[in-house]
C-alpha cells in the first residue's frame, strides 16, 4: 500500500512545477536579443535571417497545438488522419510565413521584456513591447507548461489580437461554404 | 494487491495516450466561448467591399504610391506628412476639448502656432523635434467612444476601409472641420470647390500610402481571409485609441 501511495505522490508531483517564471524570462531575453542580433545583420536576406530565427524559436512554440486550436475541436475531429497531416504542414508554413512578412518591417525597433504572469498553475503569460518613435505595440507570449518539453508558447497576441483566435475565424468562414481540400488550397494560397 | 498495482498501471497507460487530446480539448474551451459574439449584419458585403478595395490598394493606389515613393526623397514625404497632419489640427484641438482633455488642447494650439510659423507652414514638425510637444490624435469617433457609445457593427467603406457605424458619424464631423476637404463655402476652407478637395484628399492619401503599404502587404501575406483580420485589427486599434 505505501508503495502505491508513493507511487501516486510521484505522478501528482510531476504537476507541481519547478521552473520559475525568471528562469523563462530570462531564456526568452537571451533568445530574443540573439533574434535582434540577426535581423541587424545586413548581409542575410530576410528568409536566410528568418530561419535562423525559426531554429533559435522553434523549441519554445507547440506547432501541433495551435494548429490543432486554430482548426477548432470539431472539424478535428471531422477529418482523416491524411487530411490532419496536410493541414499541419500547411499551418506551419502559413504561421512561419505571416512571421517573415512581419519581419521585412523591422527597423531597428528595441524590445522591452515586461514580465512573465503565471495566470493559473500550468498557464502564464509574457509580455513584451515593440518600442517604436511614436508608439509601443504589445505583444503577449501565451505559454503552458508542458511535462515534457517545460514552458511552451501555444498562441501570441499582437496589438490585443490572438493569432489563434484570428486563424480559427478565417478557418470558420472559409469551412462553411467550402470542402476540406478547397480550404487546404487556399492555405496554399497565402503563403 | 497485484491486481490493484496492474489496474493503476493500465489506466496510467490510457492516462498518457489521452494527454495530448485532453490538453488540446482543454486550451479548446479557451477560444470556442470567445469566438461567437460579434453581431455582423452588414457581413456579406463587408466582405465584399474588402475585396473591391483590395483590389483596388494592390492594383491602383499602390503601384501609385510605389512610383511616388521612388521619385520623392523620404524628408519631402514626410514634410508633405506634416503639412497635412498640420492641416488637421481642428479636429484633434475640438475633440481634445470635447472630451475635456484641456491641456492636450493647448498643447495641440502651441503646436499649430509653432509649426505654422516656424515650421513653415506645418512642413517641419519643430514643436516634437525642438520642444517636446507631441501630438494628442484625437477625433469624433473617439469623443463618442469617450462618451460611451459602442461602435456599433461594423461597416466597409469603399476606399477608406474598415470602419464601424460611431466611427462613420465620426468621420463626416472630421470632415466638417478639415479644411481642406470642401464642404460649403466656409471661412476656414483650404480649396475652393469638390475637384480641388478630391485632389489634395488623394495627394494627402497617396503621400500616406508610400509609408503604409508595407504593413498591409505584410498583413496580407499569411492570412487566408482579409475581412476577419482587419476588422479585428480595426476594432482593437480603435478600442485602444479610446481608452488613451
Amino acid at each position: 500500500m505505501k508503495k502505491i501511495i508513493i507511487a501516486l505522490l510521484l505522478i501528482f508531483n510531476v504537476s507541481l512545477f519547478a521552473i520559475q517564471g525568471n528562469d523563462i524570462k530570462h531564456s526568452m531575453d537571451i533568445k530574443i536579443h540573439k533574434a535582434l542580433q540577426i535581423l541587424k545583420n545586413k548581409k542575410n536576406t530576410t528568409e536566410e535571417k528568418a530561419q535562423k530565427i525559426f531554429k533559435i524559436f522553434d523549441e519554445m512554440f507547440d506547432y501541433n497545438l495551435m494548429a490543432r486550436l486554430s482548426l477548432g475541436k470539431k472539424e478535428w475531429m471531422n477529418i482523416d488522419n491524411n487530411q490532419r497531416k496536410k493541414y499541419m504542414d500547411n499551418f506551419i508554413k502559413l504561421l512561419k510565413e505571416s512571421f517573415i512578412e512581419k519581419l521585412k518591417l523591422y527597423n531597428n525597433q528595441q524590445i522591452q521584456i515586461e514580465d512573465f504572469l503565471q495566470t493559473r498553475s500550468s498557464r502564464a503569460i509574457l509580455t513584451t513591447f515593440i518600442v517604436n518613435k511614436k508608439d509601443k505595440t504589445e505583444i503577449d507570449y501565451k505559454f503552458y507548461h508542458s511535462e515534457k518539453k517545460g514552458w511552451i508558447i501555444y498562441d501570441v497576441i499582437v496589438a490585443g489580437v490572438s493569432i489563434i483566435q484570428s486563424y480559427r475565424k478565417q478557418f470558420t468562414d472559409i469551412l462553411q461554404n467550402n470542402n476540406f481540400d478547397k480550404f487546404l488550397k487556399s492555405m496554399k494560397k497565402a503563403y | 494487491m497485484k491486481f490493484f498495482l496492474s489496474i493503476l498501471c493500465f489506466a496510467l497507460v490510457v492516462f498518457a495516450s489521452n494527454v495530448q487530446d485532453d490538453i488540446a480539448n482543454s486550451f479548446d474551451n479557451e477560444y470556442t466561448q470567445q469566438t461567437k459574439k460579434d453581431f455582423d449584419p452588414l457581413s456579406g458585403y463587408n466582405n465584399f467591399m474588402t475585396n473591391v478595395n483590395d483590389k483596388f490598394y494592390m492594383h491602383i493606389l499602390f503601384p501609385v504610391a510605389k512610383g511616388y515613393e521612388k521619385i520623392t526623397p523620404k524628408p519631402v514625404r514626410e514634410s508633405v506628412s506634416n503639412f497635412f497632419h498640420n492641416l488637421f489640427f481642428p479636429v484633434r484641438f475640438t475633440n481634445n476639448i470635447l472630451q475635456l482633455k484641456f491641456k492636450n488642447s493647448f498643447e495641440e494650439l502651441e503646436r499649430f502656432t509653432i509649426n505654422s510659423t516656424v515650421g513653415v507652414a506645418g512642413l517641419f514638425d519643430i514643436a516634437a523635434k525642438k520642444m517636446k510637444i507631441y501630438p494628442h490624435e484625437e477625433d469624433f469617433g473617439q469623443t463618442l467612444g469617450f462618451y460611451g457609445l459602442g461602435g456599433g457593427f461594423h461597416i466597409v467603406l469603399p476606399i477608406l476601409g474598415q470602419s464601424n457605424l460611431r466611427d462613420t458619424v465620426g468621420l463626416v464631423g472630421d470632415w466638417y472641420l478639415d479644411p481642406k476637404i470642401y464642404i460649403q463655402n466656409r471661412g476656414y476652407n483650404l480649396t475652393d470647390n469638390g475637384t480641388e478637395s478630391f485632389g489634395a484628399s488623394s495627394f494627402n492619401v497617396i503621400n500616406r500610402t508610400s509609408f503604409d503599404y508595407k504593413k498591409y502587404e505584410a498583413i496580407k501575406k499569411g492570412n487566408v481571409l482579409l475581412y476577419p483580420v482587419l476588422k479585428d485589427l480595426y476594432e482593437k486599434h480603435r478600442n485602444k485609441l479610446i481608452k488613451e
